[in-house]
């Protein structure tokens, strides 16, 4: 019994629950589903989004907010639009430099924030606008070409089975998993649960910030990659809607946005929910004019949900408590900001 | 003696505040060595530059004869320097065995879940606190059980000094404390011992330093000062029976102001009792034993699972503190930094926030009238009018306070709801917020009901005292009977028995 | 032997002259000087047209800063303000092209008000953190708009809209005195207003306020009211001042509402600014992306630059830095020699 309800109070649960609803739906609706063409397809459309919530989990978790997902994404599918050259080498070095660039703004958001003391939000405002315009210096209109071996090279699969996107996500689960279990993975979650008893705990705030975002900016850039593999091609104005889809996938996930709670493993089912969705609506006729308001709908939908198990999750802890507590409530509706910010 | 700390004119600021000010004292090797002093006196600031959380301004300090200068807490763990925080620095998401482990978590990349788990359970063991799971989430232990496991923490990293900030504040028995200190003591370890509990003290320590106000008043040994010479080295504050003659001269009612009918709620049972017109009933208890919610309740800040308030008489309910407000009721709680003050408002701003509609018209306010209206106010409760344009960051807790208490005497409020008001306030302040309470009740139409930590002052001040022990009312104290050691008795648990280990001052 | 009043003493030469007043001054200052220093760069700057254009559209900047600001205010954020000024602007050409009338402008005003009423319940009913819930709402609405006009905007820009924002009086183009009108009405709302006063009660300490019986979440979901209602007028006034709607019309004011806002002063976290400073901030931005645009080099550098002002604004804005400056300063001072007495002030 206790098991049952702690399954149903974790996020990822409940986003994979609705995954597999979702995907149950979407067989139903269109023939054809279950080949190898069609889940290299989905794992395609969903690899960026994946990492990408990978990498905004991270800052999540450890209590602040991250706006400069697009600015890195769009400076690793430019460089790679102009830098990757025509052979496999060549296609290598600039997907290299595409991540150095991610880890160096990761770096900058980083100072900002576990050094400067800056606000997350502020910090991550001004490095997106940094990077967008950087992305334009690079590449001042949309163009440019990527060798086969990144598109579709890295769309397709290995030995004619396995899609290298899959193997994308694989890594990103196991990495995830891994760091669960180390040091790291406990000081990120403790920053972000109760910053004050962690610093007198002995965890250096300033260090793992900085870590959270450098590896952050590296995941952003890698989903970079990944999109750039879906296009083939570079656009210096990026995607508005890209950002926000990471949130959403965030938040359907059931990472709590003050910090201290969630995972990465819901996020990326709830990046699958998300390029679920958008295959079901096509597939259903629905037009693209009303694709965003369903997004939008879900996003709400999939952070109330959020609440809720969150909700449960925190009664059945303390009915479990036995000690007579101080009879303080918990604190108000400002608790996901106040205890978020960098 | 042979010190092993030295602390030279340390002095620390925030911004216009002064916490400590030249503190300069010895501490002998292998001693155990107290800090006394009130809340606000400067002791948490020297801790936590004791255990390198913060830097001094100017001074110096040395451990074993070298120079002291930690720039964050591994620097002091690594330094020999270990720390147990009065507020608590455990991750309640984590489990015992992580947090007694943090921040190294048993070495190298991964953690070792079963290695990590089988030495907390001897770490547990060897201190007596088998009864704790290592792999239980910290936020499921009662209070106590926390505190038992910041000290092992503190203690596992085998210091050489050893900072122990009110250890003893949420254990009902201190026997366990007694034991452990006894267990670990040698010639190498040296131990802080923050508290304001004479007795443990008298029992555990050779010398004390003497804090007030951010400045060393004194270091002594302990054998050579009695209690009363203690007292007035914290700054005197409230002694037994202060203003007790005037009390019989109020005008206390038997109409009932505010009664509390059978509540019940996560942490009281079956709580009755009712606060009278012109009364002053004080609430003694120790941390945690119910009386924190019965205020919330009766505030309109909690609501209980079950049983009645009523307000003059009728039933009310109090569905948040706007309501409360609405009829009368005025809620002044326990940490005005969270729940108390506008950090960033002026405290003309801080005070008016709950009468906005008398300082303006239509939603506008005038500046002139929200001064001159509440100035009266600001000297109702002996509050410099010049403060009231200055941020109220910069006013000092005692000032701050007074704020706050002006803010409920501007909103009219007839029923005051005290939650430790002079906690971290001077005595200055504390004075006059007992001029002001007796004023308050004087023409029989008000009320208040008023919680303290310091069990001298309530008896000095109250007419009734209620008794709380394990969520409900055990005992109610009057007249004769209002004595601090018979008040201590009831709020540990012990009827007529007033055990000399538990004195509390 | 300091005493309490010691203390206080110091807290009275402590916050005069810092804080919000003087950065206040000297981002005008510096806003000031760049204006007739930008005609080196080039002839046409600095010259009283180009002035009068940079506050033309900052008075729009100014407008929706505002609404942003008073959520900003309460410790919020709203996101979904460039959709409802596209929205705005979509239903002002569809609607009040033709036949202008008050009843429809109201409407259009009310849509947009209904709009920021789900946001403000969605963050208080729904506890649903504001980020995610303007996120949200911003999807829904721009989708919304998107359905409604199936990808082209009908209508027309009505007459009074371009007369207002593309008018003169007395020599001075309209938008210029909308612009001092808001500053002035802005900071009355603010500062001398209960409502006002209770959204810096809210934002500086939403546990204090909700004791002292402020009705905190009607203040948040007035908040957000005010807010969708200040980016439906800003919708208007940018169809006037553009000649037409379009879809994406809003979407500049994604990071501009909020870096005006941060800019000038406040503080994201709540309870600390002034709406003074939005708009000087307004006006700074304002003149920096003019003069950037005007040094001839790409959009690329320009937007760099823009975007490294503000890590740089927003950088030496915060307290630590600040903290640390002071502490070398008072190190440097107290090791060459001054000896300090207990009691003296601190600088």
């Amino acid at each position: 019994m206790k098991a049952l309800r702690s399954a149903a109070t974790n996020g990822s649960v409940l986003a994979g629950l609705v995954l597999a609803v979702m995907y149950v739906v979407y067989m139903y609706s269109s023939v054809d589903v279950l080949t190898i063409e069609n889940a290299t397809d989905l794992f395609n459309n969903a690899a960026p989004l994946v990492v990408a919530a990978t990498g905004l989990t991270l800052v999540i978790v450890s209590g602040g907010y991250d706006l400069s997902i697009g600015g890195v994404v769009v400076i690793a599918n430019v460089i790679l639009a102009t830098q990757s050259g025509s052979t496999t080498q060549s296609g290598l070095l600039a997907i290299a430099v595409a991540l150095a660039a991610g880890l160096l703004v990761g770096a900058i958001n980083g100072f900002l924030v576990a050094y400067l003391g800056v606000q997350s939000i502020a910090a991550t405002l001004g490095t997106f606008i940094m990077c967008t315009g950087i992305a334009l210096v690079i590449m001042p209109s949309p163009g440019g070409s990527v060798p086969d071996f990144i598109s579709p090279g890295l769309n397709s699969t290995v030995g004619g089975v396995v899609p290298v996107a899959f193997l994308v996500v694989l890594a990103c689960v196991l990495g995830w998993l891994i760091l669960r279990r180390c040091r790291f993975g406990v000081h990120i979650y403790a920053l972000g649960s109760d910053e004050r008893s962690a610093v007198q705990s002995g965890i250096r705030r300033a260090n793992v910030k900085f870590r959270v975002f450098v590896g952050a900016g590296f995941l952003y850039a890698a989903a970079g990659v990944m999109l750039t593999a879906q296009t083939a091609s570079g656009d210096p104005n990026g995607s508005a809607l890209f950002m926000v889809l990471v949130f959403a996938a965030v938040a359907i996930g059931g990472t709590r946005f003050g910090g201290g709670r969630g995972s990465a493993i819901g996020s990326i089912l709830g990046a699958g929910v998300l390029a679920v969705l958008q295959k079901m609506l096509f597939a259903l006729g629905v037009s693209t004019f009303y694709t965003g308001i369903v997004q939008g709908a879900v996003l709400i939908l999939a952070v109330l949900l959020g609440q809720v198990s969150l909700g449960l999750a925190q009664r059945s802890r303390v009915s479990e408590s036995t000690q007579l507590i101080h009879g303080t409530e918990p604190a108000g509706p400002q608790a996901a900001q106040t205890g978020g910010q960098s | 003696m042979t010190p092993v700390l030295e602390l030279n004119g340390l002095t620390k600021r925030y911004g216009a505040t002064t916490a400590l000010q030249s503190v300069s004292f010895e501490v002998a090797k292998g001693s155990t060595h107290a800090i006394i002093g009130e809340n606000g006196a400067g002791k948490s600031t020297l801790i936590r530059i004791l255990s390198g959380l913060e830097t001094p301004d100017v001074g110096t300090m040395s451990l074993g004869g070298s120079r002291y200068r930690p720039k964050s807490l591994g620097d002091s763990r690594r330094t020999g320097v270990s720390t147990a925080f009065q507020d608590l620095s455990l991750l309640p998401n984590l489990t015992v065995a992580e947090n007694l482990l943090l921040p190294r978590l048993g070495g190298g990349r991964l953690i070792r879940r079963r290695a990590n788990r089988d030495a907390a359970a001897v770490l547990l063991s060897e201190h007596g606190l088998d009864h704790i799971a290592p792999t239980q989430e910290v936020a499921t232990l009662p209070l106590a059980d926390k505190q038992k496991v910041e000290i092992v923490r503190a203690v596992s990293h085998q210091p050489r000094l050893l900072l122990l900030d009110e250890p003893s504040a949420a254990l009902p028995d201190v026997e366990w404390l007694y034991h452990l200190l006894a267990k670990i003591r040698s010639d190498e370890l040296t131990v802080l011992y923050i508290s304001h509990r004479l007795t443990e003290i008298r029992d555990l320590c050779q010398a004390a330093t003497v804090l007030r106000n951010g400045e060393v008043i004194d270091t002594v040994q302990v054998a050579s000062v009695d209690d009363a010479e203690v007292f007035a080295m914290m700054g005197g504050g409230a002694k037994e029976g202060h203003g007790a003659g005037a009390r019989t001269s109020r005008g206390l009612r038997d109409t009932p102001a505010i009664s509390a009918l059978n509540l019940h709620g996560r942490s009281i049972a079956d709580v009755t009792f009712t606060l009278h017109r012109g009364e002053i009933l004080g609430v003694a208890a120790l941390e945690g034993q119910g009386q924190a919610e019965t205020f919330r309740i009766l505030a309109g800040a909690a609501r209980p699972s079950s049983g009645q308030v009523e307000v003059d008489g009728e039933q009310v309910g109090l569905r948040s503190s706007a309501v409360a407000l609405q009829h009368g009721i005025s809620f002044v709680a326990e940490e005005r930094k969270t729940e108390g003050i506008f950090p960033g408002l002026s405290t003309l701003s801080n005070v008016t926030i709950g009468s906005l509609d008398k300082v303006g018209a239509g939603g506008l306010l005038a500046g002139p009238k929200e001064h001159s209206s509440t100035r009266r106010w600001a000297k109702e409760v002996d509050l410099n009018v010049r403060y009231l344009r200055m941020d109220i960051d910069a006013l000092s807790g005692g000032n701050q306070q007074k704020a706050i208490l002006a803010r409920s005497l501007m909103r009219g409020s007839k029923y005051l709801l005290l939650y430790d008001p002079s906690r971290g306030v001077d005595v200055g302040t504390k004075s006059t917020i007992y001029d002001l309470m007796e004023r308050f009740v004087a023409d029989g139409e008000g009320a208040i009901l008023w919680y303290s930590t310091d069990l001298a002052e309530l008896t000095g001040v109250c007419d009734r005292i209620l008794c709380f022990y394990r969520g409900a009312v055990v005992a109610e104290v009057t007249g004769e009977g209002s004595t601090v050691n018979t008040l201590l008795a009831a709020i540990t648990g012990h009827s007529n028995d007033a055990r000399e280990s538990q004195v509390r001052s | 032997m300091t005493s309490s009043a010691d203390v206080d003493q110091r807290g009275a030469k402590g916050f005069r002259l810092s804080g919000q007043s003087g950065y206040i001054v000297a981002i005008l200052a510096l806003t000031v000087i760049l204006m007739p220093l930008s005609r080196l760069v080039s002839p046409s700057l600095g010259s009283w047209s180009t002035v009068s254009a940079i506050l033309v559209v900052s008075s729009m900047l100014t407008l929706v800063g505002f609404g942003q600001g008073l959520v900003i205010l309460v410790g919020e954020l709203d996101l979904s303000l460039p959709s409802i000024v596209s929205l705005a602007g979509v239903l002002t050409t569809a609607w009040l092209g033709s036949s202008p009338s008050l009843v429809t402008f109201l409407q259009i005003i009310g849509i947009c008000a209904l709009i920021g009423l789900a946001n403000g319940l969605g963050v208080t009913l729904l506890k649903v953190p504001s980020f995610i819930m303007t996120l949200g709402t911003q999807l829904i609405v721009a989708g919304a708009a998107l359905g409604y006009t199936k990808g082209t905007v009908p209508g027309t820009t009505p007459s009074f809209l371009a007369q207002l924002m593309l008018g003169h009086w007395a020599g001075i183009p309209i938008p210029i005195f909308l612009l001092v009108a808001m500053a002035v009405l802005g900071t009355l709302i603010q500062r001398h207003t209960s409502f006002g006063r209770r959204l810096y009660a809210v934002g500086s300490n939403r546990a204090s306020a909700q004791v002292a019986g402020v009705h905190v979440n009607r203040v948040i979901i007035g908040a957000f009211v005010l807010s969708g209602v200040c980016a439906a007028l800003t919708g208007m006034l940018l169809v006037g001042y553009g000649g037409g709607a379009t879809l994406g019309m809003g979407d500049t004011f994604f990071l501009s509402s909020i870096a005006v806002v941060v800019v000038g002063g406040s503080s994201i976290l709540g309870g600390r600014g002034s709406y003074l400073g939005t708009v000087v901030a307004a006006v700074f931005l304002t003149t920096i992306s003019t003069l950037i645009q005007s040094l001839g080099i790409s959009q690329g550098w320009q937007t760099f630059i823009y975007g490294f002002l503000i890590v740089a604004v927003v950088g030496l804005l915060n307290q630590e830095l600040y903290g640390h400056l002071t502490r070398t300063v008072r190190r440097i001072a107290g090791s060459s020699g001054r000896s300090r007495a207990a009691g003296e002030p601190t600088a």
